[in-house]
């Protein structure tokens, strides 16, 4: 979409407008008594995180994940179960747990990757959708974590002098996380590193021949990748205050790829764009329509067809 | 400067590459023809390291490099271009370059710096675009280039990373007339600083370009010398250059 000189100038200044906004909008919903969508809000941003996490895979380098939910279930259960084993120590500070849980979705992606990255194309997506569905099974016979029934935490994790029990604070919690997590992925996106993904997307065997140890840059990624996933899995489970093994199935993959197609492959915002507009489609369409699924996978139809770059993809020449 | 020695390949019951002996010295453009399937594309494949050989060595620059992977190779300055074109579409041609440079130029495990900021990297492309007549072009996505010019750039990326030898796989394929003689004009100023192995149909620019040339038939040098040698060689003419050809 072009526009005339005198408005995009204005326009680049949209991201700090967003965040504005974003810091304004638990005012707004309490004056409007509709506090019930903070933690909504907080959903949106959670899943921002971990689609943009994605994105980073399949946006960038061009790895294709369908197994991006064994990181996002990781985190949360590694929250989980130190609040269950060593609850009342510091296990329960979201300065150990949530690092940890980063640590655990690092590790896991480090394991992951060093096989799968070794295949390409659809046995790329076949085997990093075998391990995700592995670990699924693994919880869901984990009858001391609560096996299918997931389990429940009895309360948020704690930060010195925050009470991130409420949701407000929680909210402002996650929107801080966020931003810095985008911020990071934009810089890292114009470095040298972001650039060496777009170029193993476009041509690998030429990257390869050009001298890039192309595997190890791609496995570099993928850790990234895993622990901003672990992550966004610790903040969900928080927000919640439950986990369960269906947060790790390949269901849940596909919805995050989805949102990624959706906002934007390879596109700083696409992961907020993707999020934002599934997760409000899924609570608004259902108030008109009964069988809203149906207008959702039309919808979907239509950004394929005529938005290919996604709708943070819209308003870039 | 690269000595191979008792190279061979099969692929099921087929020699493809037959106890190939072949040396390219510094500062020598060594050619290498042959008719199609002799084997010239597998031979490149194995010295940049795309294809493992089943027997034989590969010295290049000191290494032994026979089960190098083909990225290390590239490391210690062996740079090849591709037959079929092999650039990065999505990015413009400045792009393109400044990606080969960054190659050799420094750890790309970094997350932070802003890879435009870095003058001496675009500095450097846009050299190399100069020096292969792309200046012209920095700004368009590589893309939108014509064919003639994505030859051009092909060429760009293997003089980018700084290499010592160059494998120049048909660097003409597919180029009309105008364009064939500019690129071996191009080949012939840039020819002085690197040492080449150069695949080509192209027999006039063989002739003119070449220090040595060696003959590969099935999978085997039939022949090896100098220009007069070669073309004066009856087993050569009767074999792939054809008596008229020659006359």
């Amino acid at each position: 979409m072009t526009m005339p000189a005198q408005y995009s100038r204005w326009f680049a200044y949209w991201p700090l407008a967003l965040l504005a906004a974003a810091l304004l909008l638990p005012q707004l919903l309490g004056w409007f008594g509709f506090d019930f969508y903070v933690s909504f809000a907080t959903r949106i941003m959670i899943m921002a995180l971990l689609a943009s996490s994605l994105n980073l895979l399949v946006g960038t380098g061009g790895m294709v994940s369908l197994g991006h939910a064994a990181f996002f279930g990781a985190g949360a259960y590694t929250v989980a179960i130190l609040a269950r084993e060593w609850g009342g120590t510091p296990a329960e500070s979201a300065l150990l747990s949530w690092p940890l849980a980063m640590l655990v979705g690092a590790l896991l992606a480090a394991f992951i990757g060093a096989i799968c990255l070794r295949t390409k194309g659809v046995y790329f997506i076949m085997s990093t959708l075998a391990f995700a569905q592995m670990l699924f099974y693994v919880f869901l016979s984990l009858k001391s974590y609560g096996g299918d029934d997931g389990m429940s935490l009895t309360k948020r994790s704690t930060l010195p002098g925050i009470d991130l029990g409420a949701d407000v604070v929680f909210y402002y919690v996650v929107l801080a996380l966020f931003a810095v997590a985008l911020l990071l992925l934009g810089r890292l996106d114009r470095a040298r590193f972001g650039k060496v993904l777009r170029g193993i997307k476009d041509n690998e065997l030429r990257m390869e021949s050009l001298g890039f140890a192309v595997f190890r840059f791609k496995l570099v990624a993928f850790i990234l990748a895993g622990a901003m996933a672990g992550l966004a899995g610790a903040l969900m489970g928080n927000l919640n205050n439950f986990v369960s093994p269906n947060m790790m199935h390949w269901e849940q993959s596909g919805v995050v790829l989805v949102m990624v197609i959706l906002g934007g492959l390879g596109r700083l915002w696409g992961g907020l764009a993707g999020a934002a507009a599934l997760l409000l489609l899924e609570e608004i369409l259902p108030n008109f329509l009964p069988h809203w699924q149906i207008l959702l996978g039309v919808i979907l139809l239509a950004v394929v067809f005529f938005a290919p770059r996604g709708l943070a993809g819209i308003f870039r020449a | 400067m690269l000595e191979i020695s008792g190279l061979k390949k099969l692929f099921g019951g087929l020699v493809v590459t037959d106890n190939v002996d072949l040396s390219v010295t510094a500062g020598e453009l060594h050619a290498l023809i042959g008719p199609n399937g002799a084997g010239k594309t597998t031979l490149i494949a194995q010295i940049s390291g795309s294809l493992a050989p089943d027997d034989g060595r590969i010295v290049f620059a000191g290494h032994d490099i026979t089960r190098w992977p083909a990225y290390r190779r590239a490391q210690i300055g062996l740079s090849r271009s591709f037959q079929i074109t092999s650039i990065f579409p999505a990015f413009t041609v400045l792009d393109n370059v400044a990606m080969a440079i960054q190659a050799r130029s420094g750890s790309s495990f970094r997350f932070w710096h802003p890879v435009k900021a870095e003058s001496s990297l675009y500095a450097s492309a846009l050299e190399i675009l100069a020096r292969t007549g792309l200046d012209a072009h920095g700004e368009s996505p590589a893309a939108t280039l014509g064919h003639g010019e994505h030859r051009q750039l092909e060429l760009a990326l293997a003089l980018a990373t700084q290499p010592k030898l160059l494998l120049l796989d048909e660097p003409m394929a597919g180029l009309g007339a105008e364009d064939s003689q500019r690129m071996v004009e191009l080949i012939e100023s840039i020819k002085a600083q690197y040492a080449i192995l150069l695949v080509e149909h192209d027999m006039d620019a063989v002739f003119r370009l070449a220090d040595r040339i060696s003959v590969l038939m099935s999978g085997r040098i039939i022949a090896s010398g100098s220009v007069d040698s070669i073309r004066n060689n009856a087993e050569v003419k009767l074999a792939y250059l054809g008596e008229e050809e020659i006359a």
